[in-house]
């Protein structure tokens, strides 16, 4: 089937113009990938819902700003939420607190579906136990998807060091999650 | 040559995401790393698997009309490039009429008049006020001259220089339009190129300073967005002017997109993480002034009739147009969109095998434009195959074959042209920022 949803670019130009339909557009295309990767990094489902909010109320005050040539929308909404996290952490400690949060409903069967939870569950918990940039490049790369150059771009670091970083992560959350399973045991 | 753990992780992590290799044919290409790339590829597996965190159902619904609620009505933006043109001219004369008091000028005006020997503090505030082509003119630009000289710090001088460029442009603007003579005209293009040179150094000097990278960037984003005004200004003002005092215009076009260039440039290098950072909040880049129209190669409007000039000026454009096409190409393998992106290199080369070849028969009819445009065409393939080889870094490498491919159409271009000049090709004008590759 040929798609034929409004493209990021023809969304911004309208938004731009001043057509809040379009930018409300945008917003439900990357609303939950920008709470997904908020969350991830501070374990909290309110903050992380506020979180998201004000990123995109930030984010139609700069429209003007944004140069397509140069970065796509969906890196520049994610270097937003960058700068807001590093200006959060800088004046506040992270939340970790983990509560509830709402699982897509992917897996049908109840049983899976309950496996899947306690699986998100239990990586959400490990990952808010290691380092913030860490927990950054494990959202960015894994959870939110993005490739190795639009990571970098985001975290402010060169290719080479997104690299180097996740491979630290990946090992800091294995040695994460080996803790939190003695614990249980 | 052997890759490291980290290497050899994100070699394969790409390779997985492009759907190329599963974990097994992965560990196969790295059996010296086996448990543990195992182990480390499953686990990111797993997270991508299990990253179905989802904001709470009122969340979903609600947020949306809340946020748009929240919205400030935005002013609609004004995308018309001449009325842009025009408001900067306008804000160009504001600034000069506002900089004059900031100047300190009695000071300076104190040690001119012992230097220069010149009677009555009125000459130097005359003088500020003079254009090319007046007798003053000479102590004008002797008292900016001294004036960045008694400035100490290096942002300030960039600055500065900046200013007394724009003050270049104001006068280039002025003249142009009262029947310019060449000469004048020469004379302010000089101006504005070595106040721009001037600036370049000061951004090069504050980069080179350790701990100044943060104010060295925010130098180089009001460079950059100055230089993309200014292109656009010249371009603008260049249209009314008659046909054989362009060559001038064509020049400080050379310097403002040789400069933006190299700032891009130097950034991407020393900066390749902040390179998008470059030029927040400054214009677009790269708006191309009157394009011809590529299907029907229909010139713009203001192209004057004579077929040489014609061609001269489409030339021109269509050497600007490159940098569109550039950052075409650039985006789509960004961002991954890689059948777009061949089809933008077979785009641009064409363009350049066209321009080139077009650029031969202008040679053939008026030597001095061709030597215009070579300069800036030359220019242009080098900032470009600069920035082509950054790119080939960034993607993966099955894609790196379509940027080689128009690696060698630049190539080619530079070919041409060296065959057109086999005694070497015109040099760029003398400023800060040397065309091609450092």
């Amino acid at each position: 089937m040929v798609d034929i949803s409004p493209s990021d670019t023809e969304l911004i130009r309208r938004a731009i113009a001043g057509d809040t339909d379009a930018f409300g557009v945008l917003y439900e295309r990357y609303m939950t990938t920008i709470y997904r990767y908020i969350y991830f990094r501070l374990g909290d489902a309110r903050v992380s819902e506020d979180l998201t909010g004000t990123i995109f109320l930030r984010v139609w005050e700069n429209l003007d700003r944004f140069q397509p040539d140069r970065i796509s929308f969906r890196s520049w909404l994610y270097r937003v939420a960058h700068n807001l996290l590093v200006d959060r952490y800088r004046t506040q400690k992270p939340v970790g607190r983990l509560d509830d949060f709402t699982l897509h409903d992917k897996q049908p069967d109840p049983e899976h579906r309950l496996i899947d939870n306690e699986e998100s569950r239990m990586l959400a918990r490990a990952i808010s136990h290691i380092k913030p940039e860490y927990q950054e490049v494990v959202s960015l790369r894994f959870v939110s998807e993005l490739s190795h150059f639009e990571t970098a771009k985001i975290m402010g670091r060169s290719e080479g060091a997104v690299r180097v970083l996740q491979h630290r992560a990946l090992k800091a959350l294995r040695r994460s999650l080996g803790q939190a399973a003695k614990k249980e045991l | 040559m052997k890759k490291s753990l980290a290497a050899a992780l994100a070699h394969s992590l790409e390779e997985m995401e492009r759907g190329k290799k599963n974990i097994e044919q992965c560990l196969d290409l790295y059996p010296q790393y086996g448990q543990e790339l195992g182990e480390l590829l499953r686990l990111a597996s797993r997270l991508s698997a299990s990253s179905d965190i989802q904001p709470s159902l009122a969340f979903q619904t609600e947020s949306k009309n809340r946020l748009q609620s929240k919205l400030q009505p935005r002013r609609a933006v004004d995308v018309n490039v001449r009325d842009r043109i025009r408001t900067y001219i306008e804000e160009l004369n504001i600034l000069r009429s506002r900089m004059k008091p900031k100047l300190s000028w009695g000071l300076i005006t104190a040690f001119v008049l012992a230097t220069l020997g010149v009677g009555g503090a009125g000459i130097a505030y005359a003088a500020d006020g003079s254009s090319p082509g007046d007798v003053l003119y000479g102590i004008d630009l002797k008292l900016e001259a001294l004036h960045l000289k008694l400035t100490s710090s290096p942002e300030e001088r960039a600055t500065l220089a900046l200013a007394f460029a724009e003050e270049r442009l104001v006068e280039i603007e002025m003249i142009s339009g009262s029947g310019a003579s060449g000469i004048d005209l020469q004379q302010a293009v000089d101006g504005y190129s070595l106040n721009i040179s001037q600036a370049g150094k000061e951004l090069t000097s504050l980069l080179a300073t350790s701990g100044e990278e943060s104010r060295a960037q925010a130098l180089a984003h009001v460079l950059h967005a100055s230089l993309t005004t200014h292109s656009q200004v010249i371009g603008e003002i260049r249209t009314k002017v008659p046909q054989p005092l362009q060559i001038y215009f064509d020049l400080a076009i050379v310097t403002s997109q040789t400069g933006k260039h190299t700032i891009e440039s130097i950034f991407s290098e020393r900066f390749p993480e902040g390179r998008a950072e470059v030029s927040p909040g400054g214009p677009p880049l790269n708006l191309p002034l009157d394009l011809p129209n590529r299907e029907t190669g229909t010139p713009p409007e203001s192209a004057p009739s004579d077929p040489i000039s014609s061609l001269a000026i489409d030339l021109d454009q269509r050497i600007l147009g490159l940098d569109l096409l550039l950052a075409e190409i650039q985006d789509h393998f960004t961002a991954n969109r890689f059948e777009a992106g061949q089809a933008a290199i077979l785009n641009y080369q064409h363009n350049l095998e066209v321009l080139a070849s077009d650029l031969t028969t202008l040679a053939q009819q008026d030597e001095v434009q061709a030597n215009t445009i070579t300069l800036q065409f030359n220019a242009t393939v080098s900032v470009h195959t600069e920035i082509l080889l950054q790119l080939m870094d960034r993607i993966p490498d099955g894609s790196r074959p379509f940027i080689e491919q128009a690696l060698n159409a630049l190539d080619v271009s530079k070919q041409v042209l060296s065959d057109l000049f086999p005694e070497g090709i015109p040099n760029g004008p003398p400023n800060g920022f040397p065309p091609g590759r450092p």
